[in-house]
Order: C-alpha cells, then sequence, then structure tokens
C-alpha cells in the first residue's frame, strides 16, 4: 500500500514544483496561449515574490503546530546524527554517502558563492518597448485610399504591392513575415507582419509614422540604435507609403486597428 | 438538508474536467498557431501567381517582373525551361513534386522565400500546376528520366579521403578553389543561361548552399547537375559510391554557421600582443562569429552583401587591445580606381543597369565602437552613428592602410580623425581574409574611447568586397554587438567561497555536536 510521503519531502517536493512551475510552466504556457515563439519568463522580481511567498507560506505551516514542526525536523535530525548501528553492507553504504552529502553541501555552497562573485560575461540586456506611443502629429491621420467600408481598391493594393515587394521585401519577406533574405544579419529581428502582435495592434496612422520616421525616428526606450528601419520620408512619397501600407495588411492577411473614434461611433 | 446525489460525482470528475479544460485549452493554442491563415475552400492557381508571384516571375512567367531588376540571382524564367533543384537528369525538366518542394522550401540565401506554412498544400500545388502548364514548354509531353536517389551511406574518413580525390581529379577546384571558397581561377569568367556573370558557391558556408547543405541534397547536385548554371552533373562521369565520397568531402569543408552570440571575449596577456594571425598566442582568445547582412538603411541600398560573415578574436595586455578579424573574400583586390557609379537614382542599387564590370574597389573592413560611452550617453546608431552621437570607425583597406574616421550616419561622408592610434597588418591567402588591428587601451585622443577591463563596449563590422562592386555604403554590415575585455578573477571571489565553505561546514558541525548531545 501507498505510505504517506514524510512531511520532509513534502516540503522539498512543494519547493521543487513551485520552481519548475514559475521557470518552465508558466514561461510555456504563456507562449501557447500569448501564440509566441519562445517562452515568456516570468520577471525576475515577481520570481523573487513568488518565491518567498512559497518560503514564508511553509515556514508558517510548519512552525503552526509543534508536532508537524518536530515530523519536519525527525529526517533531518537522524541523518545528522547518522546510523546508531552498522549490521548490513546497505547501512554502510548509506554511512558512506551520508558523509559524501555532509561533505558536498560546503562545497557546493562555495562553488555557489564562486560563480556568482565572477564578472559578467554576458551581454547586458536592454528591455525594449515595442510599439512606444505615437506622437500626437501623426494620431489623427487615416489612409486616404481606404474606403469607409474598409476596403481598398484593387489597383491601388496592385500598386502597393510592387513598391512593398521593391522597398520592403530584402527585410519583412514576400509574405510580409519578417524572413526576408536580409533579415538573417540584424539581431533586432524585422517585424512580423503576419503575426497577430505587430500591425495587426496599431491604426494605420502608426504604421505610416513608423514607415517615414524609421527606426531612428524611435524615442529612446524603443532602442532606435538597434534598428535597421529606414526612415523613408523623402524617398517614397506619402501618398506611395499609404498604398504600401494598404498592401502590407492585405499582404500578411490581417486587418488594422480602428481608430479609437471610428469605433466609438 | 440533503447533500446533492450528484455532489459525489462532481467531486471525483472535477480534476479529471479541469484536466480536459487544461488540455482543451493547449490544444487549441496548438492548433491555431499551426493553422496557415490564407486557408479558402476554393483554390485559384492563377490569382495565387498573380498575387504572390508575379512581382518577380512575371505575368508571363519570363521571371521579368518589375522587382527583377533589383535580386540577383534573377527570379527563375519558366519560359527557358531550365530548373536548377531537379532530381530528374541534366537537361531535362524537373517533376512536379521538385518545383513544389522548392516553393514550399524556398531557395536560401535568395529573394525565393518559404511559402509552406504561409500557403496550403493546395494553395502550392495549385500553383506550381498554373506556373509549369502556362509557361514552361513540354510541359506534361514526356516523363522526364528520374535520377533514383538512394540511401545515404554512413560517413568514414576514408570515404573523405576518397572524395578529395575526386575533388581533385574532376578539378572541383577550378571554379570553387583549393579550399572551397568559391575562389577558383574560372570564378570570375562564368555565365548562366542568360550570360548573365555567375559566381560558384563558398563551400565552407553551409548557409550558402542553395539546395541544401545536407549530404542528400549535395549528392543530388553531383548526380543531375544544376541546369542552366556551369554546374554539370556527373552522374556518368563517376561512380554512386564516388559521388557519395564527393559529397561527404564537400560537407567536410562547411563550417559553423554564426551563433547568434553577441558577445566577443578579449583574453588577458602579460605577454606582447601577436602581430602574426599564425601565433598560437590566439589561440587563448575564443572566436566569435557574426553574420553581416546588405547595407539596406539609406539609399541607394544594396542587397547583395559580398561579405555575409566575420569570425573575430580579441586579446589584450597591460597596454593595448588587438583583434583578429578573418573573413573570406574569393579575390584580393588592393587597388581602387573603378570608376563609382553613385549616386545613383533610387530606393535600392539597380542590378539590371549596375555595371557588371564596375571597380573593383579597394577590400575593406571596419570596426565601429561608440565615440562617447557612459552613464546616460545613448548607444549611436548601429550604421555609422548619427549627427550629435557619433561612432569611431577603424577603417583598414587592402592598400594596408589604416585610418580612423568619425562616422555620423551614413549620409555623410565619415571624417578623418587628426590622429589614428590603429595599427594594422593583414594577410590574404586561398580566399581568406586574416585582419590584426592594435590600439592602446588609452589613445589620450578626445576622439577615441577609453577600453577598460569588464566594461561592455558595443561594437560592430563593416567589410567592403571591392570585386563585387563594394565600395562607400555600398558595403556590407553587422548589428551592435559587444567587446569585452575579460576580468581576473577577483581576490574576493576566492575569499567569499572560502568563507562559504568554512561556514556551512562550521554550521553542521554544530548541529551534529546538538543532535548527538
Amino acid at each position: 500500500m501507498t505510505r504517506r510521503l514524510s512531511l520532509f519531502w513534502m516540503v522539498i517536493l512543494t519547493v521543487i514544483g513551485v520552481n519548475l512551475l514559475l521557470r518552465l510552466g508558466v514561461p510555456y504556457l504563456s507562449m501557447l496561449i500569448a501564440h509566441r515563439d519562445a517562452p515568456l519568463p516570468v520577471p525576475g522580481a515577481l520570481m523573487v515574490i513568488y518565491q518567498a511567498l512559497t518560503f514564508i507560506g511553509v515556514l508558517v505551516y510548519l512552525a503552526a503546530d509543534e508536532r508537524r514542526l518536530q515530523a519536519f525536523w525527525q529526517p533531518i535530525r537522524s541523518f545528522i546524527r547518522g546510523p546508531q548501528a552498522i549490521r548490513t553492507p546497505l547501512d554502510r553504504a548509506i554511512g558512506y554517502a551520508r558523509w559524501a552529502v555532509l561533505g558536498a553541501l560546503p562545497l557546493l555552497a562555495g562553488w555557489a558563492v564562486y560563480s556568482s562573485s565572477l564578472p559578467a560575461t554576458s551581454a547586458p540586456t536592454s528591455l525594449r518597448i515595442a510599439h512606444p506611443t505615437i506622437p500626437f502629429e501623426y494620431q489623427s491621420l487615416t489612409n486616404p485610399f481606404r474606403n469607409p467600408d474598409g476596403t481598398v481598391d484593387p489597383a491601388v493594393i496592385q500598386e502597393g504591392r510592387v513598391l512593398f515587394q521593391i522597398n520592403c521585401r530584402p527585410c519583412h519577406g514576400t509574405p510580409a513575415n519578417g524572413e526576408g533574405p536580409m533579415a538573417y544579419g540584424f539581431r533586432l529581428r524585422p517585424a512580423n507582419f503576419s503575426s497577430e502582435d505587430t500591425i495587426a495592434t496599431v491604426i494605420e496612422a502608426y504604421a505610416f509614422w513608423r514607415v517615414r520616421e524609421g527606426g531612428i525616428g524611435l524615442p529612446s526606450q524603443g532602442s532606435p540604435w538597434d534598428s535597421a528601419m529606414p526612415a523613408w520620408a523623402g524617398e517614397l512619397s506619402d501618398e506611395q507609403i499609404w498604398k504600401i501600407i494598404a498592401a502590407e495588411y492585405q499582404t500578411a492577411g490581417v486587418e488594422p486597428r480602428r481608430p479609437e473614434s471610428a469605433a466609438s461611433e | 438538508m440533503n447533500r446533492l446525489p450528484f455532489a459525489p460525482v462532481l467531486r471525483r470528475s472535477l480534476p479529471a474536467a479541469l484536466a480536459g479544460l487544461g488540455l482543451a485549452l493547449v490544444l487549441s493554442a496548438l492548433h491555431s498557431s499551426k493553422s496557415p491563415a490564407s486557408a479558402q475552400p476554393s483554390v485559384d492557381g492563377k490569382s495565387i501567381y498573380l498575387e504572390r508571384c508575379a512581382f518577380c516571375h512575371g505575368e508571363n512567367g519570363d521571371g521579368n517582373g518589375p522587382v527583377a531588376r533589383y535580386l540577383n540571382p534573377r527570379p527563375r524564367n519558366f519560359t527557358l525551361g531550365q530548373f536548377r533543384f531537379r532530381t530528374t537528369a541534366s537537361g531535362e525538366l524537373p517533376l512536379r513534386e521538385d518545383v513544389i518542394t522548392i516553393v514550399k522550401q524556398g531557395v536560401r540565401g535568395t529573394a525565393m522565400p518559404r511559402w509552406e506554412g504561409v500557403l496550403s498544400e493546395a494553395e502550392v500545388e495549385a500553383v506550381v500546376d498554373y506556373l509549369t502548364t502556362s509557361f514552361v514548354p513540354f510541359w506534361g509531353t514526356y516523363d522526364p528520366p528520374v535520377i533514383a536517389i538512394p540511401d545515404p551511406p554512413r560517413v568514414t574518413a576514408g570515404m573523405i579521403e576518397e572524395g578529395a580525390i575526386q575533388f581533385q581529379e574532376l578539378q572541383c577546384w577550378k571554379c570553387h578553389g583549393e579550399q572551397g571558397r568559391g575562389n577558383g581561377s574560372s570564378a570570375l569568367s562564368l555565365t548562366d543561361e542568360t550570360d548573365r556573370p555567375i559566381r560558384p558557391a563558398d563551400l565552407t558556408k553551409a548557409w550558402r548552399y542553395k539546395g541544401g547543405s545536407d549530404l542528400v541534397s549535395i549528392y543530388t547536385r553531383f548526380s543531375t547537375g544544376m541546369d542552366g548554371t556551369p554546374m554539370p552533373s556527373f552522374y556518368d562521369v563517376i561512380d554512386e559510391e564516388q559521388r557519395w565520397a564527393l559529397a561527404a568531402y564537400v560537407r567536410s569543408l562547411q563550417t559553423g554557421e554564426p551563433s547568434g552570440e553577441s558577445v566577443l571575449q578579449a583574453a588577458f596577456t602579460s605577454q606582447d600582443l601577436p602581430t602574426d594571425p599564425d601565433d598560437p598566442l590566439w589561440d587563448q582568445a575564443d572566436p566569435t562569429s557574426y553574420f553581416l547582412t546588405g547595407q539596406v538603411i539609406v539609399g541607394p541600398r544594396w542587397q547583395t552583401p559580398g561579405v555575409d560573415a566575420v569570425t573575430a578574436r580579441a586579446l589584450y595586455n597591460s597596454t593595448n587591445l588587438a583583434l583578429l578579424i578573418e573573413w573570406d573574400d574569393p579575390f584580393q583586390d588592393t587597388q581602387g580606381g573603378g570608376i563609382d557609379v553613385l549616386p545613383q537614382a533610387g530606393t535600392y542599387v539597380d542590378l539590371e543597369t549596375f555595371p557588371q564590370n564596375v571597380g573593383p574597389f579597394a577590400d575593406g573592413l571596419a570596426v565601429q565602437m561608440p565615440a562617447m560611452l557612459g552613464e546616460g550617453v545613448a548607444k549611436p546608431y548601429f550604421a555609422w552613428g548619427q549627427p550629435g552621437n557619433p561612432v569611431n570607425l577603424w577603417v583598414w583597406h587592402a592598400s594596408d592602410q589604416v585610418q580612423e574616421f568619425i562616422g555620423t550616419g551614413l549620409k555623410t561622408e565619415p571624417a578623418a580623425q587628426a590622429n589614428t592610434n590603429v595599427a594594422a597588418g593583414a594577410d590574404w591567402t586561398d580566399g581568406r581574409y586574416r585582419l590584426i588591428l592594435t590600439r592602446p587601451l588609452s589613445t589620450g585622443d578626445p576622439d577615441d574611447i577609453e577600453v577598460k577591463p569588464g566594461q561592455f563596449i558595443p561594437i560592430a563590422f563593416q567589410a567592403w568586397d571591392g570585386s563585387k562592386g563594394e565600395t562607400g555604403t555600398r558595403l556590407s554590415l553587422s548589428s551592435w554587438n559587444n567587446l569585452v575585455l575579460e576580468q581576473p578573477t577577483p581576490i574576493a571571489a576566492y575569499l567569499y567561497a572560502g568563507l562559504a565553505v568554512l561556514g556551512v561546514g562550521a554550521g553542521e558541525w554544530w548541529l551534529y555536536r546538538r543532535v548527538r548531545s
């Protein structure tokens, strides 16, 4: 029959379980739910809070009842005390294993301290805001080629499509999926317009702003120094840019977000 | 009050229900992320072709759509009936499956994208049926003879040796070069089926194999040839075993692809920094490889980068920093003197009118760091900086001149610094440059940053391949990476580790005594 797990091992399993959930479970589940390509790690500060809560919870649970505390301490105490008598070869083996654990604990602690006080060798990460706020002067612009019912004349789409394929395709790719032939060389990857979290989440005026002013026109929280997005103002006319944007949504198979004013009507 | 009769059932089945709900959530997430967005019931090959393919391949399938003039290699002209990637004999039409495979997988390193996951299976088949029956002469009039591709053998050292002999005997080196870097003596005189110049592949770069870099793909190319290119079929020249051996040898020439690692670690040495790339001291420095891509930021943009990767190592001593940078360039161009075709109208370099015999220009390489560094100073723009936030460029040209420049963006000519504190020494052997750049850690020059151990310094690379027409802003460039000078392990690290060992040990002893007593 199954024996109830001892309190000591239950505590250990709880701590391991919470850590697995935080480090693997939540990141992978949120990746699936948010349709991302990579797991979304739990932020460091939250991680500390959750772990502290688990720790406090365990402590409170143990300390609330004297017998529980004793039950928790019992295996630890008998481990430290060691076997009472050595009768079988198994006892002897357990005895050696006990000394190995007692010897390994200080070394593990030493190693952990040593490796955490080594100088950093991995690049500093910078938090980047993918969609900083659109400047005021762009906010109320609308695509002059979009009809009130949301459609665009096929001839305009066709014109925009050719302009997109000449000018944007090298990075953003023929299907507008961010996998153009130049994309491999950029650490900050060109946007994948067919995903649900790029142009589908913004109004067309936002795309118009990004195309005109380019990566270098981003505010500093958008890490403008890493973006290869050209500033197209001056090279493409505003009319050409609007046509490209209409074709870009159509190629990617997504719809622009409707402006707040239109949505509230 | 009575308990509800179904309560026990509910209690028993609740965990199962929750598990089922979770599973359903996960499955639905999986499902909706995999299914192509454009799955439609009715599939019309012609309209897909006109919407997705015609701007490159042309409405008439002649490979002359409005985008084609900017591309190299050019889009396939279906009306010529010559196809590179087939499983049929040399000179024959491909199978329908061959065309489907290329449409689904794309051709890496070219403008042909991977359509798998974008178009559904039915859409791919429909568009392939449309373009083959509409444009390819003699399509469907006969069954082209198929070259059977057997299961690959296990690669052995003996096979690779045998392949190396074949590589010599079949004179593969005439085009691909002795080391496979695409630098054979005939490499510059090759043309494709439209008489446009074409370069042999650099076989050391797995990512440059258009038809795939695995053993079976290489074997297939040997067996079928690549119609429309100078690459012949060896089906009637060497037997199956020899073709596998040659494929194994070619595969052994491949080197790793840049991993995406950004940090270049400079190792400390107490000796003088090496000036010879063969100096064994370089073995102490870990190599890091970076991708470079075309300058597509300011017009006229350049989407045919001549140098697509560099490998860097760094060493430093108490006074100086040395970088060893290596990259493949099949032909050494030491002299400038070609006519520059800039300025050209248009957003991209028009490869139709870009003279093929332009140049050569001198090959070059630039190392870029910020001109200012410190808390609260934003990084400059990764491509030559920007006005108000400049970069420091160490520009080396194959005429073996090195000069420091201040860059303020791609739209302004970089300004030469008053003093150049960088020394250069380069070696070009069999299609590969090895360049050593050395600079004092601190130059005292107000235009240079001081390089301190432990600090992450943004670093980027740019390169020019002169015989591919690169000069000025027609260049290959990398993103920002990081250079860090390794710090010796601080004494404190050992001290604290020792304290931790003693502390935990003492704690155990104390517990042991308490438990025993």
